[in-house]
């Protein structure tokens, strides 16, 4: 199965350097003054005699937003004013299910749908494991951001261990993964990582 | 192929491989400040407790034990040393599994005193460190909802070593 697109996927995005700037012109030209978002609604057309049925499309498609008038609660004011809605429930009342409980008469088996979930060992390693690919992503944005700030302001060059650095993309450490699990599975005594080149 | 000597040369060069070791780090530096000596790790270990919680119905017997692994970094703050152990220097975990299937169904890493009590259960908070892991690990692992009588069984008297949770 193709793993989905990521913003990691282009590993430039990882570069803290190359993230913030751009090599396009787009937005040279715009003012302070120009606004980013331009809403348009249907009442400007009929104000000023536009098409009927546009203005209809108009209306039937954007959502009415009602917006709050009056001064805006702070986040923490409107979490303090939650509460807790509890329910009293007898002892042993069928009607409530727990769906955390299972009899273990029938000994230990994985969650409803949890089997069908999965149809090959990387998705069962995603799907039990947790090792998904968004996580492998982060370790790589994670090592690039690590190598940027650490290793190369230090070494104050792009090169690394003889060799020109490019960013560590998500497929490259899914190898890297991989390789570090089968040297764990086939320890080699003495030399260390280098054994296995 | 994989399990041939020199297999990884015909995956990356010995160069690359430097430099992706080197620069490895699971998490961001400024995660260090949250006071939990074990950040680099934590988000990982937070996915397998969940997607094991999330996949797994746990058997009547459960195994709790330490393990380790030999760890000679210098700049670990998880290692620990024991002279009498064959891995002078190593990191431990804790990991509670299913006693018939071997599945993981929760696992920690010791962190030593802990003075923050960092990912540890509000009921587990207080106690020595080795009745801490076991009480932790049932309760986040969710075997508590199934019987109580493990989990008191185990707070009230303690363990060490090897047990099997006997519900």
């Amino acid at each position: 199965m193709l793993p989905p697109p990521r913003r990691t996927h282009n590993t430039l995005l990882t570069d803290p350097i190359h993230a913030v700037e751009s090599d396009s012109d787009e937005g040279e030209s715009v003012g302070k003054n120009d606004n980013a978002y331009s809403f348009h609604h249907g009442w400007d057309a009929d104000d000023k005699g536009g098409n009927e049925s546009s203005s209809e499309e108009a209306t039937a498609v954007l959502p009415v937003i009602e917006l709050p008038s009056g001064p805006q609660k702070r986040m923490c004011d409107r979490l303090k004013e939650l509460k807790w809605d509890f329910q009293p429930v007898s002892a042993n009342d069928a009607t409530v299910k727990d769906v955390d409980y299972y009899a273990l008469t029938n000994g230990p088996c994985l969650k409803e749908g949890v089997a069908s979930s999965f149809s090959d060992p990387f998705d069962a390693f995603c799907r039990v494991g947790g090792l998904s690919y968004e996580f492998v992503a982060r370790i790589a944005a994670n090592s690039n951001d690590y190598h940027h700030t650490q290793i190369k302001t230090e070494l104050g060059q792009n090169r690394f261990h003889n060799l020109e650095w490019k960013d560590i993309a998500t497929e490259e450490m899914c190898r890297f993964l991989g390789m570090l699990l089968n040297m764990s599975l086939s320890p080699v005594d003495g030399g260390g990582y280098p054994a296995y080149f | 192929m994989l399990n041939s000597t020199g297999f990884a040369k015909k995956i990356v060069l010995l160069a690359r491989f430097k430099q992706m070791r080197a620069a490895f780090h699971p998490e961001h530096k400024w995660v260090s400040n949250s006071g939990d000596k074990c950040y680099q790790l934590r988000a990982i270990i937070k996915l397998l407790n969940a997607a094991s919680y999330s996949a797994f119905h746990p058997g009547p017997n459960s195994s709790f034990d330490e393990g380790g692994l030999a760890c000679h970094s210098r700049v670990c703050p998880i290692q620990q040393y024991n002279k009498d152990k064959p891995d002078k220097h190593r990191v431990d975990f804790f990991i509670l599994t299913d006693a018939k299937t071997h599945a993981v169904l929760h696992l920690d890493v010791y962190q030593g005193k802990n003075a923050l009590q960092v990912s540890v259960n509000e009921e587990a908070c207080g106690l020595p460190t080795t009745q801490r892991a076991v009480v932790n690990a049932v309760l986040e692992s969710g075997l508590h909802t199934e019987t109580r009588a493990g989990h008191r069984h185990m707070s009230t008297e303690g363990t060490e070593g090897t047990v099997c949770v006997l519900r």
